[in-house]
């Protein structure tokens, strides 16, 4: 059991803060709902009612669909991008997706490796590309659940503000959902721009998301 | 998780269709009630931010109600449910209701349509 816990307890605590924060969220959530549903003459709802409806669900999905956007980008773009002294980046003379050698793919494949990364064929060119298209896909999943739930949740306010409700393309491309968007992005895309820069001149002693605390600023690709 | 997370997208994004039968009759409701110029009844159906707003000085809700426009030509049409809102449109008005405690009450009556702006009603709350 402590063997269990030590091996797997980056996972285990970020699945349990994650965890602990959506019911934060959707008490928080709950409790600013109602205060709307009142002041807009509706009766208050329960925290059931709450976690199951389209204004809790595009709260939720509008993050998720960001962070995994920002995983998918990070992913592919450094594929073919690098930064010269960040730890995010690979060595600054291997941009691409490299040799089968380098790769470690079919003849080149060890005794270890997945079996798929050795079949070759269709099979090794999709686990080549497993990473980035999970990420992908969950995105692209979260990113319509976000514009399903949204466009409930903003007809919903639409007749409480006696206005008319909106078809799912007149919402996808509404300020309501561009700005739920673009304000997830925008985030997402300064913490990934601030860890690429930030590696190459601070440093955190033991992590490996930072090079040595003793390696030059323009040492790339070194974790510590 | 994405699943769930899907699957409750949909089961709350397709709020147009649950509910449509107790709205539609909440709003024939209050259109036969206009028709009949029951301005006692349709007080009633009205929600309580509405029968507040309709008042003023010493009236009471159905003399203020007496005193407006609300066309009772039916029967209802279109019906959009989102969440606890929802809209009726019918011939000669457009509809809008709010769930409350004792089911679907009318928060809207009376409304023309205004580009790019709410509908402006006799009645709302």
């Amino acid at each position: 059991m402590r063997r269990f816990l030590r091996d797997n307890g980056l996972s285990l605590f970020f699945g349990t803060i994650f965890l602990l924060a959506v019911l934060g969220q959707a008490v928080s959530g709950l409790a600013q709902y109602n205060q709307q549903q009142l002041g807009s003459g509706a009766d208050p709802v329960s925290f059931w009612a709450y976690v199951t409806s389209s204004s809790f669900a595009v709260d939720v999905a509008e993050n998720w669909q960001s962070e995994y956007l920002q995983f998918f980008l990070m992913i592919v773009v450094t594929v073919w991008l690098v930064q010269r002294g960040s730890t995010e980046s690979k060595p600054l003379d291997e941009t691409g997706p490299e040799s089968d050698e380098q790769q470690k793919v079919g003849r080149h494949a060890k005794a270890d490796s997945p079996s798929w990364a050795r079949l070759g064929g269709w099979r090794t060119a999709l686990y080549s590309w497993s990473l980035a298209s999970v990420m992908g896909l969950f995105f692209i999943g979260s990113l319509l659940a976000q514009s399903i739930a949204g466009r409930a949740a903003f007809n919903a306010e639409q007749l409480g503000q006696f206005s008319d409700p909106m078809s799912w393309v007149g919402y996808v491309t509404s300020a309501n959902f561009w700005n739920r968007t673009l304000q997830n992005w925008q985030s997402e895309f300064l913490a990934v721009c601030s860890a690429v820069l930030f590696s190459i001149y601070l440093r955190q002693r033991g992590s490996p998301e930072s090079k040595p605390v003793g390696a030059p600023h323009d040492a790339t690709a070194q974790e510590g | 998780m994405l699943a769930g997370l899907g699957v409750l997208a949909l089961a709350t994004g397709c709020g147009a269709a649950p509910g449509t039968g107790a709205v539609t009759r909440a709003a024939d409701n209050w259109l036969a009630a206009a028709r009949a110029h029951d301005a006692a009844t349709l007080c009633r159906l009205l929600t309580p931010a509405a029968q507040e707003s309709a008042v003023t000085g010493s009236q009471t809700c159905p003399q203020a109600v007496a005193d407006m426009k609300l066309p009772g030509d039916g029967p209802a049409g279109h019906v959009e449910v989102w969440s606890d809102r929802a809209q009726v449109k019918t011939r000669a008005d457009t509809l809008f209701l709010t769930k409350v405690a004792g089911g679907w009450r009318v928060s809207a009556a009376g409304c023309t349509a205004r580009q790019g702006r709410p509908y402006d009603c006799e009645v709302s709350g």
